[in-house]
């Protein structure tokens, strides 16, 4: 069925103009007499502030203005759920990453000056590096409530009694680091003070409602006179539906009266900017002698580093998907966000899920072995059936794709296991292929506000036009709306005018995360496209005296059903013209479908993936290559082929950047790694030649939620099969990523496979 | 001209002379500078700039290669690219291999082995010593020509570096036994610095005694060098698996990189010797591992 979904190989409308550089992203604006901001940071990663003085900075040539704390009219404070983080730190820095004071200067090097000018006197506090030391109880405390910023758990069963049922029991801690975003346009835009006193904020975000209503309670200023323009950005992944430099901006345009453009530097970037969470997963898993799964027991620790952002949610999210797609019956999760003094962890694609997925899914790879079965076999025992409850026993959406993708991802195996070429035994290259299998939740869960909607207009200028609260951040949401627009309402793409990222002329429709817009944009679709038509239809009917019922809308205009013409009968343009009234106009609002049961946090709409890598294993140096990166994923009808293909293969790549080379490593409570060229994220050269992606369209019978969105699968069970692969070709097991070449080395020794280090 | 204390200079010569001139009378506050990829991070990192840069990009006659008999002479502002591109198409595929990991192609397309040599963290400078290259400066008494290897052990350099000479060495021996290798060890596939970096050359003769061996390292924040006392135990022998055992043990001792927050010293070194181990035994056993 879904392959009559035309279109979906189309270019994407804002393709050429992003591959050719012509775009201007937001960062690139420039105003009349426009200021350049500047953000001073903390120098230590927690010390009390002994003091600031600013006046040399004040009197420095070119120096518009220089605000401190003292200069935040509303309240000192951001963050999705609590707003902890200090806009301008007054009197302790919990983080390097922690805003002092902000310059606004004629140029970017006298802001730069400027900001050396300023005199910051610090008392060093201990630093809490590490998230199992700041549980102690003699740990300094970081914030008012103590250093533990959230605790969930998920209990089922009888898990100590079950254990002692199990014929087989794997336990283990496995280390996730902590992944940069490393969206090529780092954070920034322009912000214009307004003649009615408020603004208008060109900066990328995800969600640009959420923006205003921070920032208005930053400024203190309602939330009507501020207008944010978010879209398009140069990339997110989640990184950028937290506040970042909105309010130094704002807060600079606001007092100097000019615009203000801040743009951070990569550096900047890499210390203040938000990471995935770095998380140590203990688990301890059982089966019986058939290979079921009976006992799961998991407990997780997570990093979350100086405020909370989004850490309780992604915390919740990680202990919903720790049993995965697998039928348990004794399952134990407990999972704790704590507060430490390194860069502050967020929201990033996945949310939580890579880094349990990891963890579950090397476990059964290892009761695999134990109980010599196949990872195919041990998979297919124990998943879940498609009108199984969910991972927190909360109705879901039934779903075949657990067992699809695995159906599919051992075809894509058979085609290795053929192809494969008998080892070359001149060579110090060892091959492996292994797989992992996960589900994904969209949307943010049950008992979080997660509205939704959309508006279609027919504009006097005989345009149809799509409003949506949506964010374009490179993830192809344009090419969603206009695929799925003109599908619905069989127009052409030059009949319609899309309209994102802009708070003066789009609805509330939440934010750009959880794999949510597609969904959403379908959804809205279907709730609007009978009342738009028909209003169109009946204008056109009154215009022409031909009944709606002979009449139908296509591309151009209006078309009689029963006439084999080539043009339309009334163009879109030509029916405009007898709009008289104000323009026709349907909107909706709607909530992401919850289950219903009372779980917090708990998903009802889930996208399944399997993963299959084959890597060669360099026993020289213990560098691992990824040769090739399959994906199945069962996500629901495609909506747009390239932009699911990029969304997978692209997830696909970031995910082996994360198992193989990325790490933003502290020590202390400093970066390691502070720009690029230390902070690695792969090149060309370490993406698999050979990628395939297979979709799994199909929905369950009845299903009414039409596509998931796939903005994050991709990224979920990649380092599993990676790690799985590399077990393959040299029989170690990983338990931290990324995979270091010297732990390969080591096992290389141990296990004599070179003949000059053999029995050393 | 604005001379204020902290703005930059920046001089444009024409000629190799005229270069070697205003760096003599400028002295230590001048820095050449030939596409400055490597110094433009090494300014970012200490985010100061030397007073007066002196530009060599106009220098036309210290771009190209000349291949004379027995040896190849390489100006000293060739780009790495256009060095790639030659070297390929005589068929010397050594070094074009090894330019090939070399940063990017974008970087390629600038940076030259003048600065690689230079920098003396350039990728280029164990192999150059693994194939005995010398190198040419351009002194008030004319050009003075030496090693490679007597020259990294100087101090810092602010003679003007004008050419670059490697023996020819598939004039000078049999293809079919002599083997010379280049392994850089770095982070990721491409575009990466070295963490440590391998070279060799070696010959043997009809019995499978080695005669001729260069073994070079470098990479990271170790100067380039030359393993004397691998070389030394491996020359006049003929490889077995007793002698592997031996070099790969060698070179662990010889070779003393500092560790750094990616990599420990350990495993450079074990990775340095099992390349140079894997090296040695393709070419002289033909054996498995």
């Amino acid at each position: 069925m879904l392959a009559a979904i035309e279109g979906k190989g189309r270019i994407r409308p804002d393709g050429l103009s992003k591959v050719t550089g012509s775009l201007k992203y937001l960062t690139d604006l420039s105003f009349e007499g426009m200021l350049y901001g500047k953000v001073l940071r903390s120098e230590h990663p927690h010390a009390r502030i002994t003091s600031i003085h600013t006046e040399k900075a004040q009197q420095l040539k070119g120096v518009a203005a220089v605000i401190t704390h003292e200069d935040i009219p509303g309240l000192n404070g951001f963050g999705l759920i609590f707003p902890d983080q200090p806009v301008l730190c007054d009197t302790i820095v919990r983080y390097t990453g922690d805003a002092i004071a902000a310059v606004a200067a004629e140029t970017e090097e006298i802001a730069e000056q400027a900001l050396s000018l300023i005199e910051v006197g610090y008392e060093p506090l201990a630093v809490v590096d590490d998230p199992e030391k700041a549980l102690l109880p003699h740990s300094p405390k970081l914030h008012p409530d103590g250093n533990l910023l959230h605790q969930t758990s998920y209990i089922q069963g009888d898990i100590e009694h079950a254990f002692h049922c199990c014929c087989f029991l794997v336990e283990e801690t496995y280390e996730l680091p902590r992944q940069m975003h490393a969206y090529m346009e780092t954070e920034g835009g322009v912000v214009v003070p307004e003649e009615n006193g408020g603004i208008t904020v060109f900066m990328g975000t995800q969600h640009g409602y959420k923006d205003r209503f921070q920032l208005s309670r930053i400024l203190d200023i309602p939330e009507e006179r501020i207008r944010v323009i978010s879209s398009p950005m140069g990339g997110s992944f989640g990184g950028k539906d937290e506040l970042n430099v909105q309010p130094h901006a704002s807060l600079l345009a606001l007092k100097t009266g000019r615009p203000v453009k801040i743009h951070q530097t990569r550096e900047e970037s890499l210390r203040a900017g938000l990471k995935r969470h770095p998380m140590k997963i203990t688990m301890k898993t059982g089966i019986d002698e058939q290979g079921l799964l009976l006992a799961h027991q998991v407990r997780i620790l997570a990093d979350t580093g100086a405020y909370s952002s989004l850490g309780p949610a992604v915390l919740d999210f990680a202990v919903e998907h720790a049993a995965g797609p697998y039928l348990i019956p004794h399952v134990k999760t407990e999972g704790f966000s704590v507060f430490t003094n390194n860069g502050v962890s967020g929201e990033f694609r996945g949310f939580g899920g890579n880094q349990v997925t990891f963890a579950l899914e090397s476990q059964m790879d290892r009761l695999a072995e134990l109980i010599d079965l196949s990872p195919l076999e041990i998979r297919k025992r124990n998943v879940r059936r498609a009108e199984d409850r969910g991972p927190m026993g909360q109705r879901i959406a039934p779903a075949n794709g657990a067992a699809d993708v695995l159906e599919s991802i051992d075809r894509h195996k058979d085609e290795i296991e053929k192809a494969a070429q008998p080892a070359d035994s001149a060579t110090w290259i060892k091959r492996g292929t292994g797989m992992a299998l996960t589900m994904h939740g969209g949307g943010l869960g049950y008992g979080r506000l997660d509205g939704s909607g959309g508006r279609l207009e027919f504009s006097r200028e005989g345009k149809i036009e799509v409003y949506f609260g949506f964010e374009e951040c490179g993830q192809g949401l344009l090419s969603v709306i206009e695929t799925i627009v003109t599908d619905e309402l069989q127009c052409a793409p030059s009949d319609m005018v899309i309209v994102i990222g802009d708070t003066a002329r789009v609805p509330h429709t939440g934010s750009s995360t959880a794999s949510r817009a597609t969904s959403m944009v379908w959804n809205a679709l279907q709730r609007m496209k009978g009342e738009f038509s028909s209003l169109i239809l009946q204008l056109a009917s009154d215009v022409s005296g031909i009944s709606v019922h002979e009449l139908k809308l296509g591309e151009g205009g209006i078309w009689k059903t029963y006439a084999d013409e080539t043009l339309p009968f009334i163009h879109y343009r030509d029916l405009a013209e007898n709009v008289f009234s104000d323009p026709i106009t349907v909107s909706t609002i709607f909530d992401f479908p919850t289950t219903p049961d009372p779980v917090p946090g708990g998903h009802f709409l889930y996208a399944f993936a399997a993963v299959l890598a084959e890597v060669e294993v360099n026993l020289l140096t213990g560098k691992i290559t990824v040769t090739r990166l399959d994906q199945a994923v069962a996500a629901g009808p495609v909506i747009s082929r390239l932009g699911y293909l990029g969304q997978i293969e692209g997830g696909g790549v970031m995910a082996l950047g994360y198992t193989l080379m990325e790490d933003a490593a502290m020590e202390e409570g400093l970066y390691i790694p502070r720009n690029f060229d230390s902070y690695l994220i792969p090149t060309i050269k370490d993406v698999p030649l050979e990628m395939n992606v297979e979709a799994i369209e199909d929905l369950y019978d009845g299903d009414i939620y039409g596509p998931r969105g796939v903005g994050e699968i991709g990224t979920v069970a990649a380092a599993p099969a990676i790690t799985k692969a590399i077990h393959s070709a040299m029989g170690h097991w990983i338990t931290k990523l990324p995979v270091s070449p010297e732990e390969i080395l080591s096992a290389v020794n141990e296990r004599g496979l070179l003949s000059w280090k053999r029995n050393k | 001209m604005d001379m204020k204390e902290d703005s930059q200079v920046l001089f444009i010569p024409q000629t190799p002379d005229e270069a070697a001139a205003m760096k003599q009378r400028l002295g230590q506050d001048a820095c050449f500078v030939a596409a400055g990829t490597f110094l433009q991070l090494q300014w970012n990192e200490r985010k100061s700039h030397p007073r007066f840069i002196i530009s060599l990009e106009q220098i036309k006659e210290l771009q190209g290669l000349q291949l004379y008999d027995g040896y190849l002479e390489i100006g000293s502002l060739t780009h790495l690219a256009e060095m790639k591109k030659t070297l390929s198409s005589e068929g010397d595929s050594i070094l074009a291999e090894a330019i090939t990991q070399i940063a990017s192609p974008a970087i390629r397309n600038q940076a030259t082995i003048g600065g690689n040599i230079m920098s003396k963290k350039g990728d280029l400078i164990p192999l150059l010593l693994a194939l005995d290259a010398e190198i040419a400066f351009l002194t008030d008494s004319g050009t003075f020509r030496q090693s490679l290897l007597s020259w990294i052990k100087q101090k810092e350099e602010s003679l003007l570096l004008t050419h670059v000479y490697i023996p020819h060495i598939s004039i000078s021996r049999l293809e079919e036994v002599s083997h010379t290798f280049f392994r850089k060890i770095g982070r990721r596939e491409s575009f990466i610095p070295s963490l440590a970096t391998i070279c060799g050359s070696f010959s043997r003769d009809i019995e499978g005694r080695i005669i001729h061996m260069r073994l070079a390292v470098g990479g990271g924040d170790h100067p380039a060098e030359r393993l004397f006392n691998t070389e030394k135990h491996v020359i006049g022998r003929k490889i077995n698996e007793d002698l592997l055992e031996q070099v790969y043990q060698s070179i662990i001792e010889e070779f003393t990189p500092e560790k750094n927050p990616f990599a420990s010293a350990e495993y450079l070194q074990m990775a340095a010797a099992n390349l140079a181990a894997a090296e040695l035994q393709s070419f002289c056993l033909e054996k498995t591992i």
